[in-house]
This record gives structure tokens, C-alpha cells and sequence, in this order.
């Protein structure tokens, strides 16, 4: 364990603070993690509270969450490692509800996290690869909003891809 | 925030909105039958997923894949079955049949060229050429060319790529005849262009003027010459001026890379290295997604050059050399070459003899595997595509981008009225800020 002994030595903490005023207390190697916050601390410096209005903090702390697993396994990078933190995102990514998905994107995106970005958007597209546009609708509560016959047409152009 | 001036598409909970950005991220990673349902689904994943700049985003996504003629592998005449391989998944292969009804004579089909997943190929002897994306099934067959082939023998050529400056697919057909009479070579060029739907009968510098094919390839190889595609350029390894045969002493036979610019519609030649012999050179290709070819030296090595900086002849570096020692079969019994580039993930040379097939990585310098039953055929790397052959993409918003070109223009005229007023030694850095504006507009008009 001499890896984590020495990075005691420099790790800074910062405070996250979210819309709800729920704050956490992270290591500065995690949050930076994110590139929102990486810009912030090498703007601000010696700035240790960073309010972050656009993220509420049940979604701040999973997004939190993620940037750990990576953070810690980015520091002893090994092939089995890589195939563990695989696993992770899988189990972390499986079970989201539809509602959930949708904040996790939102504040990824806004926090600038690209890599939960790309295993979110991942999540998302698997959703929809194969399925029928009824099945698309339903899961993404999206209204047809096509005229009587507009959606027939584009269907008979590519019939093969309904079949 | 004045990026998501769009709110494309209605997402969970039903009242919010995702941002553009995130659903394009998601869509370019389906693949092209999901992506059809999908442009079924609402009015704003259907522009979404129409426009240019999507389709553009979508194929740089896609994994690559092989694509052979089916023929290959099958004791019956398939001409016109043509089948996929993926790389992630080598074991499994899709068959695509080509669409449209041939005519009865057709003896085979030939994949000139590949891009963007559109395929370009041609019917022989006839000679009729088609554009085809086989994942939406599209296909159109090309008007007559212009350039005519009434002689015999007539000796034709044919590039096709994405040309990105106009956005449009291209055609190049290059018609290298012996006139039977003269003992002179003659040639003609025409250009088709997808927008247009038309032929263009264009010029042939007078250096090329009695162009042929390189003889290597004219009298001994026994698959077709698939032009290198590069830099928005096609690419020929090409003899021309007459030979001394025809008792022509003024002009020597010459040889080297001929190269037509897609966008410009020009020829240009790039030289070999000076102690290249033309008729030692075996097959041009690409390594590192940088011009190369594949030099024989009887008895003694096969040399790999790769050019270093695009056009420049002085460029040219022997990146490999494959001793007569090294090599499993001896040299002098290999009769075909083939350089192969798959996008990106490894560059290969196939040497076939008459009892086997060799493979080359160009990086490792090694040979990795041989095979006794590799037919040899044309191999294209290919990916699937939504880019359209009948009918043309939306480009974005009009609004949107005038916008941005409006934008762009104040900056523009900021930017050069502060350096005005200065004068003297910032005139270089105005005519530089110019510049770098006009690049700017370019780059956006062409992906906004």
C-alpha cells in the first residue's frame, strides 16, 4: 500500500456543494475526474468549495461514485483492473430507471465527466438497438408527432429494416 | 446555454428535454437498420437523423469489416453476391446480393472502390457502373460515360471516392486505348458527379496524353487495380509518354503515381523515388494511412516505401525490407502483391504463389500467417453507412448556421479592425488573421 501512502501526502480535499445543499467532501484526484471541476480548480486554485446549482446531490454523489472506482483503479492500471472497473460500470449502468438515467446524462454532461458520459449514452443506445419504434416510443415516452400518413411513407421506403 | 438552441427530442420524465449533442452521441452508435426504425420514431429524430452532418458522424463510428465478392468461395458463378466480415467477429459473415438485375452477359462484378460505405462497382465486360450501399439497400446505375471505348482493347480505370470539399460522391473514368492504326496510346477522362447525376468530359494534361496502364498490371496481373484512396485523391500506379518502341525518341517512357484530386478535378504526378524502377514496383496501397508501395527486387528483397509529407517526392522512405532469407517461399515465385490497409487497425502485404498466400504485418516487420487456400480477390474494407445514393441529405438548419457565419463575420471584422489601426509589422499578422478566418468559415460551413 505505498501508492496510497504517498498520495495522502498531496491529496486536497474539496467540497462539493449541490442545488439541494447537500455537500460532499471528496479528494481532489476524484473530482478531477470530472473536466468541469478540473477547470475549476486550476482557475480558482486555493478555492475549495465549488457550488455546482445545475446538479441535485443524489445524482452529485452517484456521478461522485463512478469518478471513485476510476480514480482509484486509474492509479495501479493493470489489465485485470480494467477488466474489474468493465464489470463495475456494467452492474452500475444495469438496473437505472428511466428517470435516473436521464439526471446521471444531464449532470455528467454538465460536469463534463466524458468517460460516464460514453458508458451512459452506451446504456441508451442499447435500449433502442433491434427494438421496434413502438417499443422505442414506449420506452422513451416519445408522442409520434408525424401527420396521418407521413410515418407509413418513411416505412415503405425502408421496409427491409421492419421486417 | 446558446449551444442547445435546439431541443431536438422529447426523453424521460416527458417534460425535459435532452440536449442535441447527447442524442447524436447516442444515435451515431446504432447501427443502420436500427437507425431506420428510429427515423420512424418522431418528426426530430428523423431531421437528425437525415442531415449530412449526421451521416458524416454515424460512419466514423462504425466497426470495419471486410468485403469480398461471394464468388471466391463458392464453385458456382455468384457474380453478383457479395459478402461482409467484421473484424470484431471474423467467424460470422452477412451476404449482400446486389439489387438491381444485371445485364445476362455480365461476367463479373468488380468493387472499384469503397467510401463512406458507399460501393462503387462495375459490371464487366460492359462496363456499366454502379453506386451501392448495401446496409439501406440503395443502388443507382450511372448514366453512359461520355468518354467512349469504340477501339479495342481498351484499357479502363476507374476511381471512386467521397469528395468532402462539395460533399459529393465521384466518379472518375479513365480510358487508356491503343489505337490499332497509329501504334499510339490515347485517353479519355470524364468525371461523374452523384449531385449532378451526370458525366463531365475533362481534360488530360498533355504530359499524360498517352497514358497506360502500368505495364506490370496491364500483362500480368490477374485482379483488377483498386486506385488508393487518400487526401480526397485516387491514386494509379501508371506508365505514360510513348515507349521508344513506337519510334517516338522525344518523350521516354515515364511512370510513376498518378493522383486525381476528387474536389479540383485535376491530375498531378507524384514521382518515385529516383532509383525506382516502375516495373519493380508491385502494388501501390497505403500504410499508416500514408502513400506507399511495394517494391520487388528478384533474388534479392521485397522493399516497402511509405511516403512521409503527402506529395513530396523527396519524401519517400524505405520503411521495410524482407530479405530473400527471411521470406518462406523464394521471391521469384510470388506473381502477386497486395498491400491492404484496415482503417486504421493494421496494414498488411499478401505475396500469393501458385502454392500459398503469405501475410506481412508492415509494422512488426514480420510475417504472421500464411495459408494454402487464400483465393486472391479484391479485398475493400468497408463500413456501414446511411449516406444517401437517390436523393440528397438535409444540411442543418439554415438559420442556425447564418447564424454562426454572422457570428463569425463580427469577429472577423473586430478582429481586423484592432489590427488596422496598428499597421506596419501587423500587416503580416492581418493577412494571417484573414486566413485563418476564411479557414475557419470552411471548416464550419462544411460541418454545421
Amino acid at each position: 500500500m505505498s501508492s496510497s501512502s504517498t498520495t495522502t501526502t498531496t491529496t486536497r480535499l474539496l467540497m462539493l456543494k449541490a442545488s439541494d445543499g447537500v455537500t460532499f467532501e471528496v479528494e481532489e484526484a476524484v473530482a478531477t475526474k470530472l473536466g468541469a471541476i478540473n477547470n475549476m480548480v486550476e482557475e480558482e486554485g486555493s478555492e475549495d468549495l465549488i457550488c455546482l446549482p445545475n446538479v441535485n446531490g443524489k445524482f452529485l454523489g452517484m456521478v461522485l461514485e463512478w469518478c471513485k472506482k476510476h480514480a482509484n483503479n486509474n492509479t495501479n492500471s493493470d489489465k485485470g483492473n480494467d477488466e474489474v472497473n468493465k464489470w463495475w460500470d456494467k452492474e452500475f449502468v444495469m438496473d437505472l430507471d428511466q428517470n435516473t438515467l436521464y439526471h446521471l446524462l444531464m449532470a455528467a454532461d454538465y460536469l463534463s465527466g466524458t468517460e460516464l458520459v460514453d458508458l451512459l449514452t452506451e446504456k441508451v443506445a442499447s435500449m433502442i438497438r433491434g427494438k421496434k419504434v413502438e417499443e422505442i416510443r414506449e420506452t422513451f415516452k416519445i408522442k409520434s408527432d408525424f401527420l396521418p400518413g407521413q410515418e407509413e411513407e418513411i416505412r415503405k421506403k425502408n421496409s427491409w429494416a421492419f421486417e | 446555454m446558446s449551444t442547445h438552441e435546439r431541443e431536438v427530442v422529447i426523453f424521460i420524465p416527458s417534460d425535459r428535454f435532452l440536449p442535441e449533442e447527447i442524442i447524436t452521441d447516442m444515435l451515431v452508435r446504432l447501427d443502420v437498420k436500427s437507425l431506420m426504425r428510429c427515423k420512424c420514431v418522431c418528426k426530430s429524430w428523423r431531421s437528425l437523423i437525415s442531415e449530412l452532418r449526421f451521416a458524416k458522424l454515424h460512419v466514423q463510428r462504425q466497426p470495419h469489416s471486410l468485403i469480398i465478392p461471394a464468388c471466391v468461395h463458392s464453385p458456382f458463378w455468384q457474380g453478383t453476391e457479395f459478402l461482409i466480415y467484421s473484424f470484431e467477429n471474423p467467424d460470422e459473415h452477412s451476404t449482400y446480393k446486389f439489387p438491381m438485375t444485371i445485364e445476362k452477359s455480365t461476367e463479373s462484378m468488380v468493387v472499384e472502390g469503397c467510401d463512406n460505405g458507399v460501393l462503387c462497382v462495375r459490371a464487366l465486360p460492359h462496363n456499366t457502373v454502379y453506386l451501392w450501399n448495401p446496409a439501406t439497400n440503395e443502388v443507382k446505375k450511372l448514366p453512359p460515360s461520355p468518354a467512349s471505348d469504340q477501339w479495342l482493347h481498351p484499357s479502363i480505370r476507374v476511381g471512386f471516392g467521397y469528395d468532402t470539399l462539395t460533399n459529393d460522391f465521384k466518379v472518375v473514368r479513365v480510358c487508356a486505348q491503343v489505337d490499332t492504326c497509329f501504334f499510339g496510346r490515347y485517353s479519355n477522362v470524364a468525371v461523374y458527379s452523384l449531385r449532378t447525376n451526370s458525366w463531365k468530359k475533362i481534360e488530360m494534361p498533355y504530359k499524360f496524353s498517352s497514358l497506360g496502364a502500368s505495364y506490370t498490371y496491364f500483362f500480368t496481373s490477374t485482379i483488377s487495380e483498386i486506385p488508393v484512396a487518400l487526401n480526397d485523391c485516387v491514386h494509379w500506379l501508371w506508365s505514360f509518354g510513348r515507349s521508344p518502341v513506337y519510334g517516338d525518341v522525344d518523350r521516354d517512357l515515364m511512370s510513376g503515381i498518378v493522383a486525381f484530386d476528387l474536389s479540383t478535378e485535376v491530375f498531378e504526378l507524384i514521382n518515385l523515388p529516383q532509383h525506382v524502377k516502375e516495373f519493380k514496383v508491385k502494388t501501390i496501397g497505403k500504410v499508416f494511412e500514408q502513400l506507399s508501395f511495394v517494391m520487388l527486387d528478384p533474388h534479392k528483397s521485397i522493399e516497402i516505401y511509405v511516403m512521409k509529407e503527402y506529395g513530396v517526392s523527396d519524401s519517400w522512405i524505405k520503411y521495410s525490407t524482407i530479405k530473400q532469407l527471411e521470406c518462406p517461399i523464394p521471391l521469384h515465385e510470388a506473381d502477386e502483391y497486395q498491400l491492404i490497409n484496415f482503417a486504421n487497425l493494421c496494414d498488411i502485404v499478401l505475396i500469393h504463389s501458385s502454392k500459398s498466400t503469405l501475410c506481412y504485418d508492415v509494422e512488426a516487420k514480420e510475417f504472421i500467417c500464411s495459408s494454402e487456400d487464400l483465393p486472391v480477390c479484391e479485398y475493400n474494407t468497408y463500413v456501414e453507412s446511411i449516406f444517401q445514393i437517390k436523393g440528397e441529405h438535409k444540411t442543418s438548419d439554415q438559420g442556425r448556421r447564418k447564424n454562426i457565419v454572422v457570428r463569425a463575420f463580427r469577429f472577423m471584422l473586430l478582429a481586423t479592425r484592432k489590427t488596422i489601426v496598428q499597421r506596419g509589422p501587423f500587416r503580416f499578422m492581418l493577412l494571417a488573421l484573414v486566413l485563418l478566418n476564411l479557414l475557419v468559415l470552411r471548416w464550419m460551413a462544411q460541418y454545421i
